[in-house]
């Protein structure tokens, strides 16, 4: 009968350690995509992909908004004055003088551990061994109080492949399991877990389930101004701003959370306050004479004589809005990179002046696209310090401006702030 | 061996063509241990996954290349095992109708099964029968061992065994054997 189990048990043991089988093809470019971005393993393979997809949405589409406004900076609109004088019918002429009546009268009323060392002789008691098992702890660590827990294993140290590891035999009782676990046994009694970067990140995520972050930054305020062309204003030219001039200077500060969704990419949203205030000084070509004579062929020609009228405008920006986002882990060292997209969505404090006098904004809402590379250090506190060059560009303004054009503000600014991760 | 040890070189150096090449070298047999230690072919490609994920993540330490199949079987086996803690269930232990000793019946319906359906009785299994008979008939581990791994004293080790390959010969007995030797 021994026989007949031996022949049986070795047939069988023979089938089954000869059995190989081919992996689905697409395994390789998951676990390839694993190893090379450091993604977090899990089931769902699609999440990671949907996310970077989205990212790059955000990111095209904020580049494309940005790159297809005609208008060059505020510092820079020239609008033509080679606007030809239209030569008009009799039955045009009180209509248009009325028009530049109209113009006129507008101008005048503005101003301006490892686990490996040695061997451990004897073998486990089942009752100094304690099994703690969780998602999150995943190595087996052998303490010297005779504990055992179930962590990550997959720490291998070069000396886990010995001949005696190898050589896995029924017979080799001594010393137990942990002579073929992939490690030594500390002698001291600090022993602690060796776990793989990918374990650790997994802990990671499950002990800190979400980071808070408040940032406060100056920001060097730009503008795209596009003339309005449906109203009866020429913008001859707007004042140029030197590149940095504290003209230009505002504030915005951000408070939100951001939560792991991958291994390196979190997702986030918040507040943000943005405020600044910008005086936009700009020429405006006005009519100021118009001299009306018969034409060759019996039609009335005007020509008008114009002259020109420096104005200002105060552009007053002072939002409170969420802002929604993606980030993703470049490196973790010394330093935490991070790069990061999203879009805000603004409402403006100061709008509701549905009559507001010339010269004065009066915006009502605005939709952002960000983009900034945040910094942070220390990497293994809780509390961080953050340096985030930032920006961001207003792609859509539901915004009635009280001026002869229409203002698109975006910026670049350096934030200064702390994270708090829990 | 220069070979291996070129290999091991550029995958270190995170060469993605050399990656794929020590992939490609032992994603038949990884897969198949992986198929043997999991109920599914979809828990086996987790646990398959991972194990690679690891191995190039751990490659650095593996300093004897001359180990290096024994080293990746030996983290698909810690992570099957890790897999088995993680996603423990209780599963129905069917009771025992006595024992069942191999004839040469077996032996030869055993022969005659093709490699899926073997992998498909081993399938079957209770994870915890599972565990035990892969890590002590496949890998050899000892029943210490075993009950160190899978936090279960050395008799439950011991009894798991026996049950499994009692599981089993049930199983193969209806896969067409009539005769068989029974011994309450």
């Amino acid at each position: 009968m021994k026989a007949m189990n031996d022949l049986f048990d070795d047939e069988l043991r023979r089938r089954l350690k000869a059995y190989t089988e081919e992996p689905d093809p697409r395994l390789w470019e998951s676990v390839f995509a694993q190893v090379s971005t450091g993604r977090t393993l899990r089931r769902n393979r699609k999440r990671p992909w949907m996310l970077l997809i989205l990212m790059g949405l955000v990111v095209t589409s904020g580049l494309y908004l940005f790159l297809n406004t005609e208008v060059g900076t505020g510092a820079s609109v020239q609008v033509t004055d080679s606007q030809e004088i239209p030569r008009l019918l009799p039955t045009d002429v009180e209509k248009e003088k009325e028009t530049a009546g109209q113009m006129q009268d507008k101008s005048n009323s503005t101003g301006s551990g490892t686990w490996l060392s040695g061997r451990r002789e004897g073998s486990i008691k089942r009752n100094h061994i304690q099994n703690i098992p969780s998602v999150s702890d995943r190595t087996f660590v052998v303490r010297d109080d005779d504990r055992l827990e179930i962590d990550d294993m997959s720490a291998i140290a070069p000396s886990a492949v010995s001949d005696t590891a190898v050589g896995i035999s029924a017979d080799n009782a001594i010393p137990t399991a942990l002579e073929n676990f992939p490690g030594r046994v500390r002698n001291n009694n600090n022993v602690r877990s060796d776990t793989t970067q990918l374990s650790a990140s997994m802990r990671e995520k499950k002990r800190h389930p979400f980071n808070v972050y408040f940032t406060i930054m100056p920001t060097m305020a730009y503008n795209r101004i596009e003339p309005n062309p449906h109203d009866n204003f020429i913008v001859e030219s707007i004042d140029r701003l030197a590149a940095f001039s504290t003209e230009r200077l505002g504030v915005r500060a951000e408070l939100g959370a951001e939560y792991p969704v991958a291994r390196r990419v979190n997702v986030f949203g918040g507040l943000v306050y943005f405020q600044r205030h910008q005086t936009i000084g700009y020429t405006e070509k006005q009519v100021s004479n118009t001299e009306t004579k018969p034409g060759p062929n019996g039609e009335i020609i005007i020509e008008p004589d114009f002259s020109y009228v420096h104005k200002s405008f105060e552009h007053e920006v002072r939002n409170l809005g969420i802002q929604l986002g993606v980030n993703y882990q470049l490196r973790k060292k010394k330093f935490l990179h991070t790069a990061g997209t999203g879009i805000e969505f603004h409402t403006a404090l100061n709008k509701s002046r549905p009559q507001a006098a010339e010269g004065t904004t009066n915006p009502s809402a605005y939709v952002f696209y960000n983009l900034y590379y945040r910094i942070q250090y220390p990497t293994e506190t809780k509390l961080r310090a953050v340096v985030q060059p930032t920006f961001n560009y207003a792609f859509y303004i539901n915004e009635n401006l009280n001026a002869p054009f229409y203002i698109k503000p975006y910026g670049l600014g350096l934030n200064v702030g702390f994270t708090y991760n829990f | 061996m220069s070979g291996t040890n070129d290999l091991l070189t550029r995958c270190l150096r995170e060469d993605p063509k050399a990656q794929e090449e020590l992939y490609m070298l032992y994603k038949a047999r990884v897969m198949g241990l992986c198929r043997r230690y999991t109920r599914s072919k979809g828990e086996a490609e987790d646990v398959y996954q991972e194990t690679f994920v690891r191995v190039f993540r751990s490659l650095a330490h593996l300093h004897d290349s001359s180990h290096l199949e024994s080293w990746i079987k030996k983290i698909a086996v810690n992570t099957a095992v890790n897999y088995y803690h993680r996603s423990k269930r209780h599963d129905h232990i069917p009771e025992r109708n006595g024992h069942h000793y191999p004839s040469e019946a077996h032996t030869e319906i055993l022969s005659r099964l093709s490699d899926e359906m073997l992998i498909g009785l081993i399938n079957q299994l209770p994870d915890g029968y599972r565990m035990v008979f892969n890590l002590h008939e496949i890998e050899g581990y000892s029943h210490p061992e075993i009950g160190a791994l899978l936090n279960i004293s050395e008799t439950t080790s011991r009894s798991q065994l026996n049950r499994a390959k009692q599981a089993l010969r049930n199983k193969l007995k209806r896969f067409g054997i009539l005769k068989y030797e029974s011994y309450e």
